[in-house]
């Protein structure tokens, strides 16, 4: 058959079904009219009428059934019978709303953990970028020849050799923390954009909702008329999506900078979570304050900070582009071995997580896949486990069904056509689970100020990956008691509903199910436990700063094109005048705030080891502090002095903590000794306690301290104002505010936190964690325990004979209460041995994760069991109950 | 299930054939038809009449025959159908198959 015949049938088909109504009509007047011609005819060869009536219908046949196969021509029969099962499966619903309530809201559960990772996942890892043909889009970084890791930024000449490459139209460079205040259209405001060489929108290809990328000829040009590129978000955020904001000049760090284009929604840059609100042409490299150190980024070959995104050339590989930036690489590495060993050049499709976190990435997705999919897999036991039940008391409905000739295929799509409805309704459910999970997980903060964005947004994909995780469990989990159901032993359930097997048999598939469930849950709630611990152990944790009613408020002096000289003028009135404010005790500056899970290294060099650098060097944390810092945190001063305001500026000290002190001179009094840090010798003027640095759960890890009043270097987190007040630290947010308002009416002040809320922020990892498997440990006790007690009290339905028969014999009320508790409080108990054997064995795994506890804690591992037994109980207890309570003359005479 | 009987005398697949030849006969309704059946197979071809009905919806939906309403000679209102010309290579061609077939059938038997 053609095509075009193929076609002509389907619309036929179409309209068919669209008018089956009308043409029912007719055709039922069309047989009528035969009908009459046929008892016309009849009479006319001498019948009466009422014998050529019956004759007549006697040799058309049924026209009931003529009508049905006609209608079976318009409608396919599947359709039809499609349609009826869901009808009739509606009604059952309606009729077994506990049932269905159990069934939807356990596979909603199990679907919506899975929907919310897949939803992460998919940000994460697979949604592909916004821009023209995105698998063409390269991304190329430096990689470690011995390694094999990469993801690394490059030197500027390093790019600009790798430019010309063969296998790319156009290879563009780009560094996405550029942190720069906008200051018109209202309070200035700190944001987060990306230096970009000006063929970068040529190269990436976004679509643009105004205007233009740069010009390639003119915009890398140093110190060229200053462009900016903004993003969707900025110009609606900030400038009120202004139609005409092409060609206006915005103010940008104190400059005038003209915007020439504005990215289309959903773009922001080329990195997975790190977004970019502006985009700064190459021209504008020295108004990058982290790219103007000491080194000269554009000139030196050992300053890495470059990423390059390349689009390969039509017809080009993915593999083939890759043999030559490793050439391109190689070669580099020969020609200046010093800057380049042993690292060469990696290429992969860009929009992903960066090659170097990969890995790790990737295995965190599966673990959280592996915890939601055994939720997941309670839920499905479940939801068989209800069907099970169910269809064993349909039993009497099945049987009658198949004696009167239903097929059985039949009767397994109508049982199928159920837990597909039911998986479905919970599917749908379940994504409105996830939609609100992703919207929580926006609200988790970084505790360091980098312009990460963990907004989870669903799209299509997670719709069709709950619909087909629905779908997919409903057949799955439906086929088994569908099976069962329709095998029944005719003769024997239509005699007596509990003929067949009355008893729980002891390894029935149902108690099977549920043991499985409640393994997994106490699984999941040991994990739970542990994370919870450790984060109450991390929450009452020593951190080594006695203080907690301190203030923090970031900004970024450079940002304002500060010269050092005006920088330290305007820290030191910052200080004063926040000092001046009544309630605070002391206030002080830092580039690096502990806790913020980031860190700012260094390395020092003691005095007495100056002749073997490399092999003497220490490393430390490093901080440019402002006086009084110790005693604003209320980190002990061990010996020596702070720094103070009035020391004299030609001398460079530091202080160190008792860690690094011990590290770089052991057994010795570090006061008055030298180290040379950052090619300086600087004077040891203070031995402070160690202070926790990067994360709470960290063992003791050395830092450096210096001066931040003459610090020649600032930093791209900003500095940070701390301010220890009397009481309640929030109270003074305002008046700390104004205060730096007062100084610069043009700052952006950005993160104005109390320690309370950084040190919360800080504990992000063990709160994720616990949060996580809290929910997914507390889905799996409702869940399992809506199973147990589904399975309990229909074994107590389907021997109400029975107990009436041992209660008319005799048996107290009290047996029938223990023999029904036993039955159910057996099946916990060995899910919870199950289930503690295997936490034991995961916790080890985990122990890696958690702080401040052991991996098998006993607090967890004895609570947890017994807060699951009790559960376990009460859910027993309902049915048991019901049991003992029997009166035996009905339950004798029942059914 | 015995009314199925009388339908189950043709050879499957047959009725549709039927149909179509009758109709290359002009425009007939579906009585007609029936009647035309009946007369020209001597009476031995014994069609359940209704049965012609969803063998007349199957057709149309194919695409074989179209049926518009119109007047029969007794004055009632009654659907005409007449074959298209993608009726005409299917009937052509379904009784190709039918010779082949039932001439085979006839060889195996021996009555050939």
């Amino acid at each position: 058959m053609g095509l075009a015949m193929g076609i002509a049938k389907w619309k036929r088909r179409v309209r068919f079904w669209r008018e089956h109504v009308r043409r029912a009509g007719l055709l039922s007047e069309e047989m009528e009219s035969h009908l009459a011609m046929k008892v016309a005819d009849l009479m006319e060869a001498g019948m009466t009428e009422r014998d050529a009536r019956s004759e007549a219908r006697r040799q058309f046949g049924s026209v009931t059934r003529q009508m049905e196969e006609s209608r079976a021509v318009w409608i396919a029969r599947w359709m039809t019978d499609l349609v009826q099962d869901v009808c009739f499966a509606a009604r059952t619903f309606r009729k077994q709303p506990g049932f269905t309530a159990a069934a939807v809201l356990s596979s909603a559960l199990g679907i919506g953990g899975c929907a919310t990772i897949f939803g992460i996942a998919n940000v994460a890892l697979l949604r592909p970028l916004p821009v023209e043909a995105p698998s063409r889009l390269m991304s190329i970084s430096r990689s470690y020849v011995k390694t094999g890791e990469a993801g690394d930024t490059m030197s500027y000449p390093n790019f600009l050799d790798l430019r010309p490459a063969r296998s790319f139209q156009a290879i563009a460079g780009y560094f996405p923390l550029v942190a720069a205040t906008i200051s018109s259209n209202g309070e200035p405001q700190r944001y987060w954009g990306s230096l970009v060489t000006a063929n970068y929108f040529d190269a990436v290809r976004p679509r643009f909702a105004l205007g233009r990328g740069f010009d390639a000829a003119r915009d890398d040009t140093r110190g060229e008329a200053p462009a900016v590129v903004v993003s969707h978000n900025l110009w609606q955020g900030r400038f009120g999506g202004d139609a005409h904001i092409v060609g206006k000049t915005i103010e940008m760090n104190k400059r005038r900078v003209k915007v020439v284009g504005v990215t289309a929604a959903g773009f922001r840059g080329t990195e997975v979570a790190m977004v970019s609100d502006f985009w700064w042409p190459m021209s504008m490299v020295d108004q990058v304050s982290i790219l103007t150190g000491q080194k000269n980024s554009i000139a030196d070959r050992d300053d890495d900070w470059i990423w390059g995104v390349g689009r390969l050339r039509d017809g080009v590989g993915m593999k083939e582009a890759a043999a030559e930036a490793e050439v391109i690489g190689k070669r580099l590495a020969a020609q200046y071995p010093a800057p380049n060993r042993d690292t060469s050049l990696h290429v992969e499709t860009a929009g992903q997580v960066n090659a170097g976190l990969r890995r790790g990435v990737e295995a965190f997705f599966l673990l959280l896949m592996a915890v939601t999919v055994l939720v997941l897999l309670t839920a499905c036991a479940n939801v068989a486990n209800l069907l099970l039940a169910r269809s064993s008391a349909r039993q009497k409905e099945i049987a009658t069904r198949l004696a009167i000739g239903a097929g059985r295929g039949r009767l397994l799509r109508q049982l199928l056509t159920e837990s597909v409805m039911l998986a479905l309704v919970g599917g749908a459910g379940g994504y409105l689970l996830a939609f609100w999970a992703a919207s929580n997980i926006g609200k988790f903060r970084l505790p360091f100020p980098i312009p990460i964005d963990l907004t989870v947004t669903l799209d299509h994909r997670v719709v069709l990956f709950s619909a087909a995780l629905a779908m997919l469990t409903g057949i799955v989990f439906g086929l088994a008691p569908a099976v069962r159901a329709t095998r029944t032993d005719l003769t024997g359930a239509l005699k007596d509903g509990s003929a067949q097997g009355g008893m729980l048999r002891r390894f029935g598939l149902r108690n099977i199910l549920v043991v499985a469930q409640i393994a997994v849950c106490m699984l999941l709630l040991i994990c739970s436990g542990l994370f919870l611990r450790s984060l109450q152990a991390s929450r009452t944790a020593k951190t080594g700063m006695q203080n907690r009613n301190v203030l923090y408020m970031a900004f970024d002096p450079s940002l304002n094109r500060y010269t050092d000289q005006q920088s330290r003028q305007f820290m030191a009135e910052l200080i004063a005048r926040a000092e001046a404010l009544p309630g605070v005790e002391s206030a002080t500056l830092t580039t690096n705030v502990p806790l913020s899970l980031a860190h700012i290294g260094t390395r020092v060099l003691p005095d007495d080891k100056l002749a073997d650098p490399a092999k003497n060097q220490v490393s430390a944390e490093l901080y440019a502090v402002a006086p009084r810092f110790f005693e604003t945190l209320g980190i002990p001063m061990l010996s020596g002095e702070d720094f103070r305001a009035d020391m004299p500026a030609a001398e460079d000290v530091a202080i160190m903590n008792e860690t690094l002190a011990s590290k770089a001179f052991p057994h010795q009094n570090p006061i008055g000794r030298r180290v040379s840090y950052q090619d300086r010798m600087v004077r040891i003027i203070g031995v402070v306690a160690t202070a926790k640095t990067r994360s709470v759960g960290e063992d003791p890890r050395g830092s450096f301290y210096v001066p931040i009043l003459r610090s020649q270097r600032e930093n791209v987190f900003g500095v940070t104002l701390l301010v220890k007040t009397k009481g309640d630290p929030a109270a003074y947010a305002n008046a700390v505010r104004q205060a730096a308002r007062g100084l610069d009416s043009a700052l952006a002040i950005f993160d104005v936190r109390t320690m309370e809320t950084h040190l919360r922020n800080a504990l992000i990892l063990p709160r994720m964690g616990a949060a996580m498997f809290g929910l997914c440990g507390a889905m799996a006790l409702l869940i399992s325990i809506v199973g147990l007690y589904g399975v309990v009290s229909f074994a107590v339905a389907r021997r109400t004979k029975e107990i009436g028969i041992r209660m008319a014999l005799g048996a107290a009320r009290s047996q029938v209460l223990g023999m029904v508790l036993r039955q159910g409080l057996g099946l916990a108990g060995i899910g919870c041995a199950i289930g503690l054997a295997m936490a034991l064995a995961v916790s080890r795994v985990a122990a890696g994760l958690l702080y401040g506890i052991g991996a098998s804690d006993w607090v967890t591992f004895v609570l947890t069991p017994l807060v699951l037994i009790v559960v376990a109980l009460v859910a027993c207890l309902i049915p048991a109950r019901r049991a003992a309570n029997l009166d035996p003359t009905t339950a004798l005479r029942y059914e | 299930m015995g009314k199925d009987k009388a339908r189950n005398e043709l050879l499957p697949g047959t009725l549709d054939m039927l149909v179509l030849k009758t109709l290359t006969h002009g425009h007939l309704h579906g009585y007609a038809i029936a009647q035309l059946l009946q007369q020209i197979s001597g009476d031995v071809l014994q069609v359940e009449e209704g049965s012609l009905y969803p063998a007349l919806q199957r057709l149309e939906l194919n695409g074989w025959i179209e049926g518009e309403w119109g007047v029969s000679s007794n004055n009632r209102r009654a659907r005409f159908y007449k074959l298209t010309p993608g009726g005409r290579k299917k009937l052509s061609s379904d009784t190709e198959r039918y010779k082949e077939m039932a001439g085979a059938i006839a060889r195996v038997i021996g009555i050939a």
